[in-house]
């Protein structure tokens, strides 16, 4: 009987935690998901493509360096 | 010696590739649309390669871009007088408020929400809340004093607070559960 009435505080507990949410925690929590879900993006084709024509830029500058 | 050159550039490219998403993530939350923040991305990129014997391999290359994207963040928002606003549409829908007792915010109304901070306080709870920078290493980002970038972040999450109505108080107690309940204002809270 008495494991029954501290499951239901529990309970009544557990409710009423969940109901209430710290707002800073609600701010930072969708400002993580708002963020991850543009980190979780795929890297545009035009950045990989800068990237190497940047590379290549670079690399065939030293070759006529070394000639 | 052509060799070590050679490698360090390798790594450099793959270290820059790799801290890419991270940089678009950081680019999208502080200007709020997407391509606006990839051209930023594009130019940060350029400036990055064109200066990378300045960036010391084994430092924090996630902080020496996201410098670098401020620096022509602001200096663009300097040549135009003001912030370029949200002229062709994305974002000028009127925030439409939702009562967050169901702990969830829609996203959209969360980017409208955070594009209308001013852009030094926007740029703190970016670093602290989800980049996951301390106040020191975001302090050393914005080139300011760590009380500064604690304060503008506190003031954030205030204002968000205010724009998404979010009235719930930061009670810790424990009696936060029966208190919360009759929302008091949002000025009284104490951040």
């Amino acid at each position: 009987m008495h494991e029954k009435h501290k499951e239901a505080a529990e309970n009544v507990q557990a409710n009423a935690e969940s109901s209430v949410i710290d707002p800073n925690s609600l701010v930072s929590r969708v400002l993580r998901e708002l963020y991850d879900s543009v980190q979780n993006e795929a890297i545009p084709e035009r950045f990989l493509d800068l990237l190497e024509q940047l590379d290549m830029a670079e690399n065939s500058a030293k070759a006529g360096e070394t000639q | 010696m052509n060799e070590k050159i050679e490698s360090d550039q390798r790594r450099f490219k793959r270290e820059l590739l790799a801290a890419l998403p991270n940089l678009r993530a950081f680019a999208v939350s502080l200007v709020g649309r997407h391509d606006r923040a990839d051209d930023l991305v594009q130019d940060t990129i350029m400036k990055a390669w064109a200066k990378q014997e300045s960036f010391e391999i084994g430092t924090n290359i996630k902080a020496w871009l996201i410098k670098i994207l401020l620096n022509s963040f602001y200096s663009q928002m300097r040549k135009n007088g003001r912030e370029v606003q949200d002229s062709d549409g994305i974002l000028t829908e009127r925030l439409s408020v939702h009562p967050s007792q169901h702990g969830a915010l829609d996203l959209q109304d969360f980017r409208i929400a955070l594009n209308r901070l001013p852009p030094d306080q926007r740029e703190a709870i970016i670093l602290v809340g989800a980049s996951g920078f301390s106040y020191e290493e975001a302090a050393e980002i914005c080139n300011c004093a760590v009380g500064t970038i604690k304060s503008r972040v506190s003031r954030a999450r205030q204002r968000l607070q205010e724009l998404l109505g979010i009235t719930g108080e930061a009670d810790y107690g424990p009696d936060a559960a029966s208190t919360a309940v009759t929302s008091r204002p949002v000025s009284s809270s104490p951040l």
